[in-house]
């Protein structure tokens, strides 16, 4: 994923000649190495010290610039969340933060490593758009459409997506917006992002045992396609959202927050359910949170069935 | 006043002989004026950040009468010099500056604080003249330090001046910001210290000692200079004079200037430290306005 994204990085420093890169320490972990062979002098290292990286990039941003600020999410949002509220203060700025190990992504890392709160800090922010791309083709889109956008946006990029996986969906990446995978009568399924890959695992596995899945994909995790998720959940009184993130406050929560104000659904929030663990392999923490195809067919059976 | 057409320079000094008094005159009267509106906010307001406000004033009166090639008919001019209040709690002592100036109408400024009001006791963008909104303390270098390099990669030659408090400088994204904008040796890049010697709970020597402030910055890779009296208008045009001259790799500068909180305000003097007062004493309030009006006419006599 990440050679497609140094790849799109390095077309977007050719065809917006405004756009910095800045990395606190993590050019080589993001990346960005392509875009700074092209454009050295637009390519600033900040060192390990993301408060004033965010600063910088605001600065740069009020003169104009659109600065790609890239780190590992757990501390970029944690340790500069102060920071990145002051940017909404300044107005619709060019402040794009790309976050690397996002939720359990690199899980071996262990917890410190792990951002599972970085969603619903942010979104309480309001005006903070965060982009979770799930395969190749919105890699390229998500990065494309952020530096397109007129504020803030926040990528969350996952660094080990296998090869060859994609939503073959040639619809175009556009901010805000989600999109149907399947149809289905029986209940809808929201993949907030990267978790997309697993519902439609299991939406096929429910599928052999004839339930039959709607399926979101939200490669914008916020704000909410609200249009989108209020049409597709009409007729149907089963929600489940599955996202790498913590189940409180993240998409669920505001998936939950949507449906309760109009009319109200069950809704089965599907994520990291524990602050504290232990270290491990990604495969290892879907099975810990029961996130494997199996397991999100099986839970969602029990629900449909309580 | 600085020309405002062509290529501006960046000399401060002021002008020699008569000139120089008539000079000096003319930006004592400015600071009065400025004390004036900031006492009136207090006033009327009712509460303020009137101690950090007041041992500011000549910094800024300097910077916006003197040094910044700023201008409210043309605020948008890609090579205009850049200010940034990075304690922005002395809000009320730039409005006064940019009211003077006539950045906005004067009528908004007894609005400050108030429900609704554009004027906020923080610092906002929506207010014409104010470049970076602000509140949150220890951001401002880094602003300015992302300002410096944007004017360096689109090849302008203005300044970016950040003014800083002494407690503010306990804030350790500060220093991340004076390693970057020494490493990056921006000599556009100007930070002024606004040492009043206090914070919000104390003397800064007592909370968290930041001197030896000189030493500090130059082992930072700053060029360092000293005001003893941050209240002396001309002192402080001298030593910002030359600074940040367009140099491709230069150093960044920091002038340290010692000032009083709550200079100026009888109560505020006496009082140990004047972080942020309440209601004005009515008594008070006309006894510093009656000052002020004093000075006022002795210097425009």
């Amino acid at each position: 994923m990440t050679d497609i994204y140094a790849e799109s990085l390095r077309e977007i420093g050719f065809l917006n000649p405004e756009t910095v890169v800045i990395n606190v320490d993590t050019g080589f972990a993001m990346q960005t190495h392509l875009f700074k062979k092209e454009f050295p002098s637009r390519t600033l290292e900040m060192g390990i010290a993301e408060q004033n990286a965010v600063g910088a990039a605001i600065g740069l941003a009020l003169e104009g610039f659109v600065s790609l600020v890239h780190g590992y999410s757990p501390f970029l949002i944690r340790r500069a969340f102060d920071q990145l509220a002051g940017s909404i203060m300044q107005g619709p700025i060019g402040v794009k933060l790309i976050g690397g190990s996002f939720g359990f992504s690199s899980g071996p890392a262990g917890r410190s490593h792990h951002a599972i709160a970085d969603i619903a800090a942010l979104r309480a922010l309001h005006n903070m758009v965060i982009l979770e791309p799930c395969d190749k083709s919105e890699v390229a889109g998500a990065i494309k459409a952020a530096v397109g956008y007129d504020g803030p946006v926040y990528i969350r990029l996952r660094r080990d997506t296998p090869p060859g996986f994609s939503i073959e969906n040639d619809l175009a990446f556009n901010i805000g917006k989600g999109k149907i995978l399947r149809s289905g009568n029986d209940l809808t399924l929201i993949g907030a992002g990267t978790m997309t890959e697993i519902l439609l695992q299991a939406a096929d596995l429910l599928e052999n045992e004839n339930i039959h899945s709607e399926l979101v994909h939200l490669p914008t995790l916020w704000p909410l396609d609200s249009e989108l998720i209020l049409r597709s959940v009409k007729g149907r009184e089963v929600v489940v959202v599955a996202e790498n993130h913590s189940i409180h406050g993240g998409v669920g929560g505001a998936v939950s927050e949507l449906l309760s104000a109009n009319g109200g659904k069950r809704v089965l929030n599907l994520g990291i359910d524990e602050g504290i663990y232990s270290a491990g392999s990604r495969d290892y923490f879907l099975n810990k949170f029961q996130l494997k195809p199996e397991q999100v067919a099986s839970r969602v059976k029990k629900i449909l069935n309580a | 006043m600085r020309e405002m057409a062509g290529n501006p320079g960046h000399g401060a000094v002021l002008k020699a002989g008569g000139a120089q008094d008539v000079d000096v005159r003319r930006l004592k009267l400015e600071a009065v004026r400025i004390k004036k509106k900031l006492l009136k906010i207090w006033f009327t307001c009712g509460r303020a950040h009137l101690g950090g406000a007041l041992s500011a004033v000549e910094i800024l009166t300097a910077l916006y009468f003197k040094v910044l090639n700023v201008s409210p008919e043309d605020p948008a001019r890609p090579d205009r010099d850049r200010f940034i209040l990075s304690k922005a709690h002395a809000a009320i002592a730039l409005y006064s500056v940019l009211a003077n100036k006539k950045f906005f109408p004067e009528s908004e400024i007894l609005e400050c604080g108030k429900d609704g009001s554009l004027l906020e006791m923080h610092l906002n963008r929506r207010v014409p003249g104010v470049e970076v909104a602000g509140g949150s303390l220890g951001q401002g270098l880094s602003i300015g330090l992302g300002m410096a390099l944007a004017g360096r990669l689109r090849g302008l030659k203005h300044r970016i001046f950040v003014l800083l408090g002494d407690g503010e400088l306990n804030e350790g994204q500060v220093w991340e910001a004076a390693v970057a904008a020494a490493h990056y040796g921006l000599g556009n890049l100007i930070a002024i210290i606004d040492c009043n010697g206090f914070q919000q709970s104390g003397a800064v020597r007592d909370v968290m000692n930041m001197e030896p402030l000189s030493s500090k910055w130059k082992a930072f890779g700053w060029e360092v200079k000293t005001v003893e009296d941050g209240h002396d208008i001309p002192a402080i045009c001298g030593a910002l004079a030359g600074a940040g001259e367009a140099e491709e790799r230069g150093k960044p500068t920091v002038v340290i200037a010692r000032t009083i909180k709550g200079n100026g305000l009888p109560s505020s003097e006496e009082n140990e430290n004047p972080h942020f007062l309440g209601a004005a004493d009515p008594g008070e309030f006309h006894f510093a306005m009656y000052e002020l009006d004093r000075l006022e006419k002795e210097l425009t006599e």
